[in-house]
């Protein structure tokens, strides 16, 4: 009813959403081997309109060391699945979805440098965040609290804190 | 931080040294925090320096990670996740701590803390780098960052690129002041958790993410160049303030 009583750019729209979804979703079967046959592959493919590419087995054997040699998939309208390129139409909050998760055949995804980095920001967050409000309760006077905290911003970023009362 | 942290180039894969360089960065602060208190104050300052030592390991072996895993074309955008997670990971992160600040004790904060430092770290075994070339440990490390380093200021194209570095630079000196503004305000812990930690957080995430939008194609130095106005375009109402309470004095 609902796909009935929008316009068809609205409905195609509709209709793009539950694909990716349904791509989503099959790719998490895909790379938890709930669906390893081909047949069971091809059938995939035919539910998305997607084509198959090159399978040659061993993700190793694909590709032993450095960077991916597939084609660079522009993560928009490309899903690449142990070493299987998915050609579909994805919109851009998918793509960045879809980025995230952490690897393919091959290398790792551009978004899964936001997982690698998180304890290096969740560090300097404690230290710039959270330390001076547990320092204060601690009863830690403000001016040793400046100066300890002068001395922890160098190791990690490597920038010399311009605050005069250091 | 140069000295030491090209060390994950050699005997480990770097993920592995990215995952060691959070774990010992965990234990630190989660001592650290153990030792918060005015009496304890040098041994939180060691243990804590202690983790900045150790988490500049994970800076280095992550961009080592990106550069050589993935083709040119994708480094822009992971570049982009790459400050996302930096800035906007760890903003919501101090959030949470400051959430937990409010229900736990401080050891079991510390504990917590430790965790969100450390987990993220272990997705990077799921990342198939090949092993490491067999090298020496520092036999002549530092003499090749010496020429490497000689080599950038006597290259004509790259000289003057360096002074682009004085950017974020800065920006980095008044990213260490943002926490300041709500404390000075007497803002409670609430206030600094929704301000600097939640707000904060979803909004130096978007930011970054922003960079995601610009095609890998494009002229860097156009992007580069268009980042400073558009951030400057941010802090109007800000740099107002100051002045306002500037005259006021």
């Amino acid at each position: 009813m609902l796909l009935l009583s929008t316009s068809s750019q609205e409905g195609r729209q509709y209709s793009h959403w539950i694909r990716t979804c349904v791509a989503n979703a099959w790719t998490a079967c895909f790379r938890a081997g709930v669906v390893p046959t081909p047949r069971a592959r091809n059938s995939a493919g035919f539910l998305l309109s997607v084509r198959m590419k090159a399978s040659s087995g061993d993700d190793d054997a694909v590709q032993p060391s450095g960077p991916c040699p597939l084609p660079n998939p522009n993560f928009r309208n490309t899903l690449t699945v142990d070493g299987h390129i998915f050609p579909y139409r994805g919109s851009f909050v998918t793509g960045m979805l879809r980025s995230l998760w952490a690897t393919r055949a091959g290398g790792p995804r551009p978004g899964s440098s936001v997982w690698l980095i998180l304890p290096l920001g969740i560090y300097v967050g404690f230290i710039w965040t959270a330390l001076p409000f547990l320092l204060s309760r601690a009863g830690v006077p403000p001016r040793a609290d400046r100066a300890h905290r002068c001395a922890l911003t160098a190791p990690p970023h490597l920038d010399v804190s311009l605050d005069a009362n250091c | 931080m140069f000295l030491w942290t090209p060390i994950v180039d050699v005997k480990l894969r770097r993920r592995t040294w990215l995952v060691l360089g959070a774990s010992i960065t965990a234990l630190f602060v989660s001592v650290a925090c153990s030792l918060l208190g005015a009496s304890h104050l040098k041994l939180l300052t060691v243990s804590l320096l202690g983790g900045g030592v150790m988490v500049a390991l994970v800076m280095a072996s992550c961009g080592g990670l990106m550069v050589t895993m993935l083709p040119a074309s994708e480094q822009s955008k992971a570049s982009a996740w790459n400050q996302a997670g930096n800035f906007g990971g760890g903003v919501l992160g101090a959030a949470i701590v400051l959430w937990l600040v409010q229900r736990l004790s401080v050891p079991l904060v510390g504990l917590a803390a430790a965790v969100l430092i450390a987990l993220p770290a272990y997705a990077a075994f799921t990342i198939p780098e090949p092993p490491p070339i067999a090298s020496s440990w520092f036999r002549g490390r530092l003499a090749e960052i010496r020429r490497e380093g000689l080599s950038v200021l006597r290259s004509p194209k790259r000289r003057w690129s360096i002074l682009l570095l004085i950017a974020p630079g800065s920006t980095c000196a008044a990213q260490s002041l943002l926490p300041f503004p709500p404390w000075r305000r007497t803002t409670g812990g609430t206030g600094v958790l929704w301000t600097n930690g939640v707000a904060g957080g979803i909004v130096l995430a978007v930011g970054s993410l922003c960079g995601l939008l610009v095609p890998g194609d494009w002229d860097h130095r156009l992007t580069y160049a268009g980042a400073g106005p558009t951030s400057l375009c941010h802090h109007p109402q800000e740099i107002l303030q100051q002045l306002r309470r500037a005259l006021h004095r």
